[in-house]
């Protein structure tokens, strides 16, 4: 942080290195994976160094990079909200996530998955992906998405609740993950 | 997945699960040198962009801070009324929204300014008035030619801009013509006074009754003659509209054979100020064939990426084709043909473009930076297209080469799983 406000011409790359995988991972899982991923990384440190002189605590600075992230990361979903309606495709879903998956039948689960993503609103969709992908603890939910932690328990709440039914009233989806479950069995 | 979380609230198991299944999907996007690099490269951009933000601001400060306290004085010496913001029709209506107008195919459009001013624009003739204040006006010629005739006074203020060219004007009538498709820009100026600000001549150009000014982009030459005693003043202005034939051009100094010179958009800063999309737009306006046949790497380079980066994938290709057939040693170049890979890594029809690119970059970039970025691309394409044989030799290569990158671990599982088929 030193390095940073001191000029270091270093510190640039060392905050990038340092940073720009955990940021390129979240917003990878909230979107899919696609070829805008690096892009909005880039764009999250831009504005990382845009606003870091507002930044009073050095401690924080991992904090303060994920809440920026966050809020490239909301602009860029109702971007893409506003796409769908604007041009949907002939399945109503942009047409933009890959998997890295040989498989056939994992490639249309993620897709499918992404499609519940889609239908949850863009605050309940973050905090889901915070909190069950990313593994974070309430309060660090609440500190990225900048809310109080009772409104991110409740919005993790929401947007679980909402996965959860949907996975379970999907066939196709519900077939997979119980076909998933066997196989992790036997593999024990 | 489960360390961290005793916290709080309890976990719904299937939203779990679907979490758990799309974070293996998903797992971590390539972060490669490469992009640190172009990182670092646009965060310089910014930063300088930032800076000219910060002197153009202190600087409109200090000049408004002048210009208020002028005014305040002036107001306060004379008791005078403040001078009234010019209006404007366009054929006698008011004038369209955003000021964008496009004359007819057939007839003259004449933009009437309240201070007596006009504007005359020729048939098909596109152009705006970017902006009216008490002193007069600007005007941007898109396309087509206008003829001004303008009413002097003491402090009158008109600009007109037709391409990268800048007419500043007093009092006077004048034609002024612009083809963006030939790039060429012409001046006629039948009394008073103009000054032209051209990227080809250099300093502002001051032109007097009677002159002519063309200027070509493409040949890089500008002539400044005579109007012939045939040739009457500008439409608008009582008499036939000028010929507009082709005066005494001057070829280039260089000679025809030497490639014109273009004409530095500084597109990399504008990117940096996230204004891709500008960028796209303004290569449109100078067509797409000129801007890549005679861009600068730094220009070329800015399109692609803006290209990409605005969904216009089709340009974006065909800018980084053009700045390797232009540059075909620089580095750039090489990373072009990496972008390649991954512009056609969706295509449709098969993966054969995506997997050639990425080849190429393999072979040309030897130990680069980007080689386990390109290696493990080409790997989940492989994948991706059930061509397990080949993705299995380039996952243990990648392995062999970077056991600890980004793609290691979905290597590790594609060697795995092959490993169990057996």
């Amino acid at each position: 942080m030193g390095a940073l406000r001191a000029g270091d011409p270093d510190a640039p790359a060392a905050l990038w290195a340092r940073y720009s995988p955990s940021v390129g991972r979240v917003l990878a899982k909230a979107l899919g994976p696609s070829l805008d991923i690096e892009d909005l990384t880039q764009e999250v440190f831009l504005r990382v160094f845009g606003r870091l002189p507002s930044l009073r605590d050095p401690s924080a600075l991992r904090a303060f990079v994920l809440a920026v992230a966050m809020n490239v990361l909301k602009w860029e979903l109702r971007r893409r909200w506003i796409g769908r309606r604007v041009r949907l495709s002939g399945s109503g879903t942009l047409p933009d996530i890959e998997s890295t998956s040989a498989d056939a039948e994992a490639r249309h689960a993620l897709r499918r998955c992404y499609r519940i993503f889609d239908s949850l609103p863009t605050k309940e969709r973050m905090a889901f992906v915070l909190r069950y992908m990313e593994g974070m603890t309430i309060d660090d939910v609440a500190a990225a998405l900048e809310v109080s932690i009772s409104t991110a328990k409740r919005w993790v709440s929401r947007g679980a609740a909402k996965v959860a039914e949907q996975v379970t009233g999907d066939p196709d989806l519900c077939g997979f993950f119980a076909g998933e479950r066997e196989e992790d069995a036997r593999e024990r | 997945m489960s360390a961290e979380r005793s916290d709080d609230v309890a976990l719904d198991p299937a939203a779990e699960r679907v979490a758990d299944f799309v974070s293996a999907e998903v797992g971590s996007p390539a972060s490669a040198k490469s992009s640190e690099r172009e990182f670092v490269r646009r965060l310089g951009r910014f930063r300088q962009a930032q800076r000219n933000r910060k002197r153009f601001v202190l600087g409109a400060a200090v000049a408004s801070a002048v210009i208020i306290v002028g005014l305040a004085g002036s107001r306060f010496r004379d008791h005078a009324p403040a001078t009234p913001v010019l209006s404007y029709q366009v054929d006698n209506r008011d004038p369209p929204s955003g000021g964008y107008i496009l004359a007819s195919q057939t007839a003259d459009a004449v933009v009437a300014f309240s201070d007596g001013s006009t504007v005359r624009m020729a048939a098909r003739a596109r152009g705006r008035v970017v902006e009216v204040n008490s002193r007069g006006a600007k005007f941007a010629l898109d396309d087509g030619k206008v003829s001004v005739d303008v009413v002097h006074t003491p402090r009158a203020q008109w600009t007109f801009e037709a391409g990268p060219f800048r007419v500043s004007v007093h009092g006077t009538s004048f034609t002024v013509a612009w083809n963006p498709v030939d790039a060429v820009f012409e001046v006629r100026l039948a009394s008073g006074s103009v000054s032209v600000a051209s990227p080809v001549a250099g300093p502002e150009i001051q032109m007097r009754a009677g002159q002519t000014l063309k200027v070509s982009l493409r040949d890089q030459s500008s002539t400044l003659g005579t109007m012939s005693s045939t040739e009457g003043p500008p439409a608008g202005t009582g008499a036939g509209s000028p010929s507009f034939e082709p005066p005494t051009i001057a070829p280039a100094a260089s000679g025809p054979s030497e490639s014109p010179r273009w004409s530095h958009r500084n597109w990399m800063t504008a990117l940096s100020e996230n204004k891709a999309a500008d960028i796209v737009a303004d290569a449109d306006r100078r067509g797409l064939p000129t801007v890549l046949d005679r861009a600068d790497s730094e220009d070329l380079w800015a399109l692609a990426n803006a290209a990409r980066y605005a969904g216009r994938y089709s340009i974006a290709s065909r800018a980084l084709d053009a700045h390797r057939r232009r540059f075909p040693s620089s580095e750039r170049s090489r990373e072009a043909a990496f972008l390649l890979g991954r512009l056609h890594d969706g295509d449709r029809d098969g993966p054969e473009s995506a997997l050639r690119w990425y080849d190429r970059y393999l072979v040309e970039a030897h130990d680069g930076v980007g080689v386990s970025d390109a290696l493990g691309r080409k790997m989940t394409l492989l994948q991706r297209w059930n061509r397990r044989a080949e993705a299995l030799t380039v996952a243990r290569d990648y392995l062999r080469r970077f056991p600890r990158g980004t793609y290691a671990n979905a290597a590790r599982a594609l060697v795995r799983s092959s490993t169990a088929d057996q």
